[in-house]
């Protein structure tokens, strides 16, 4: 559904994205993990047309994507990583304005519009302007703003930054609604727990190079199901692949250990510090 | 064809602002007004006509060319640099057409809004103005001429400072030298030349026919024609590119 053919952006002489190739097959729950400065916005970007490759593809449905497919643009919905909602424009005037240039008319998408500010909380803010909304309530904003038009693919760069746990719960339930509907989702986050919570491909970028792309628990088994974590001079990680053995290993030693099962943020850590060791 | 929903949009930011900006619209044409009609104007005739004869199609065509200028410039140059509100278009189902001609329009009613405001005070104070069709016609033109290299300077320049920069190198010198105030003949020739070629020197020196009574040249619309066009294919070229 949306394929990444050998991508480089290149800024100046900094390369971001060094010849990413990527398929994200139709109905995926996607999640883009990487350090900061790893290139996940940039590559999003890219797909949004905000910004072009310095060479390679990017194709929606085997279409190619550029500023004017007005095809490809209708079946994404897309929340960027920044803030950019109209700040002269009511929350009611930005989802009516979301709703008009996705070719919906008002009377159809009124109740649809009730329905997303209710699922938010934002509902007795209707008709406050932008600017008086909280950081996170922006953000939520956003969201129901990409879901308007029910798109097909909805992209979305860290939706969650500064959303309180229980609105973060809620937006996972309303991806998750999505994702069941059929549609594919694709997003970026910091919190590894919500890419190993809500993701069935887990994609791990460093310095614009793809490290692995993988199901969550095959990554996981890439470098051991059970960890031992322990204090030497500094904190420490290990990893098993069978109890037993970290068993042996965490008896042995002499501080104090925790024996876990090993985590979507532990596989993140161990393939970032190898690439930085490198 | 979505042009009507960024005129609409643009419309929403106007209504909700319309006292700023009919204040701001009219401070400096007014002082223009008072410091060279009414202050020097009185004591100074140029080619045998009062001054004020002579500054008044300036001042409204300085009028016209300000306010549509900056109206779409620092709107267009705020939501992409600043608000990032610009980016929502750019992901959405809209063509680049539709984005430049609505802002195109939306500068020029900004400006023809101003260019009316001050003719309807000059015409309180008793100046009258022959509005004939060739004074509307150049009075649009110079609205959308501007307008639209105001869209062209918002989508290429990547800051506000610059934008400023902008402005004083390339609007400010215009609203003094392009045959507003004095007329270009004093000017040495190369210089007289080549800002005669300016558009606001057109549109001054047009609508300054009109007043005084003689026809037009159709070179003057041809002229603006021109930059119009010119203006309109780079900002559909500079809106393809990265965002910042
Ligand atoms: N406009 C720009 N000019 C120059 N370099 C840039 C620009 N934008 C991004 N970069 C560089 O490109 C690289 C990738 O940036 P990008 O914003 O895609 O990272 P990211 O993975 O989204 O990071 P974060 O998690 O912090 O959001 C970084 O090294 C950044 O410094
Ligand atoms: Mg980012």
């Amino acid at each position: 559904m949306i394929e990444f053919v050998n991508v480089t952006k290149k800024y100046k002489n900094r390369i971001a994205l060094d010849s990413i190739s990527l398929s994200i097959p139709k109905g995926t729950f996607f999640g883009l993990v990487g350090p900061n400065g790893a290139g996940k916005t940039t590559l999003l970007r890219i797909l949004m047309t905000l910004l072009s490759a310095s060479s390679g593809n990017v194709y929606v449905c085997n279409s190619s994507v550029h500023r004017n497919n007005s095809h490809v643009k209708k079946m994404i919905g897309y929340v960027p990583q920044r803030i950019n909602l109209d700040k002269s424009l009511s929350v009611l005037e930005t989802m009516k304005f979301s709703s008009a240039l996705y070719d919906i008319p008002y009377k159809k998408s009124r109740s649809r519009i009730e329905e997303l500010l209710e699922l938010i909380h934002l509902k007795e803010h209707i008709n406050a302007l932008t600017t008086e909304l909280s950081g996170g309530m922006k953000r939520k904003l956003m969201v129901i703003q990409a879901l308007i038009h029910q798109p097909d693919i909805l992209i979305l760069d860290e939706p969650s930054v500064g959303i309180d746990a229980c609105d973060r719960r809620a937006l996972w339930d309303v991806l998750r609604g999505y994702h069941q509907q059929g549609k594919t989702v694709c997003f970026t986050t910091h919190y590894i727990e919500e890419a190993q919570a809500l993701s069935q491909q887990v994609c791990l970028i460093d310095r614009g190079k793809i490290l692995e792309n993988d199901k969550p628990e095959t990554l996981i088994g890439k470098i051991g199901t059970t960890t031992v974590e322990y204090f030497q001079d500094a904190t420490e990680y290990r990893h098993f692949n069978s109890r037993k053995n970290a068993e042996v290993f965490a008896n042995s030693l002499t501080s104090n250990y925790t024996l876990r099962d090993t985590t979507l943020e532990d596989v993140f850590y161990a393939f970032t510090k190898r690439r930085i060791v490198k | 064809m979505k042009v009507h929903l960024v005129i609409q949009r643009e419309f929403n930011f106007f209504k909700k602002r319309y006292i700023k900006i009919t204040v701001a619209a009219l401070i400096s044409p007014l002082l223009y007004l008072i410091a060279f009609g009414w202050g020097l104007g009185k004591s100074v005739t140029l080619n045998s006509r009062p001054y004020m004869d002579f500054v008044l199609p300036g001042i409204i065509a300085l009028t016209g060319m300000y306010t549509s200028y900056s109206a779409i410039a620092l709107r267009v140059n705020t939501m992409r640099v600043h608000e990032h509100s610009f980016e929502y278009f750019l992901v959405a189902p809209i063509r680049i057409t539709d984005l430049v001609f609505g802002h195109l329009v939306a500068g020029m009613f900004r400006g023809m809004y101003a260019v009316i405001l001050i003719i309807i005070s000059t015409m309180l104070f008793g100046i009258p103005i022959p509005i004939t069709p060739a004074f509307i016609g150049i009075c649009i033109l110079n609205t959308a001429v501007f307008a639209s290299l105001g869209y062209f300077a918002a989508v290429t320049i990547d800051n506000h400072y610059d934008m400023n920069n902008f402005s004083s190198f390339v609007i400010t010198p215009m609203v003094f030298l392009c045959s507003t105030f004095f007329s270009l003949e004093s000017l040495p020739g190369i210089l007289r030349q080549s800002i005669s070629y300016l558009p606001l020197s057109q549109v001054s020196n047009s609508l300054r026919c009109i007043v005084y009574g003689s026809p037009v040249s159709p070179f003057s619309y041809l002229i603006l024609t021109s930059y119009l066009l010119v203006f309109i294919i780079a900002g559909m070229k500079m809106s393809k590119k990265d965002m910042v």
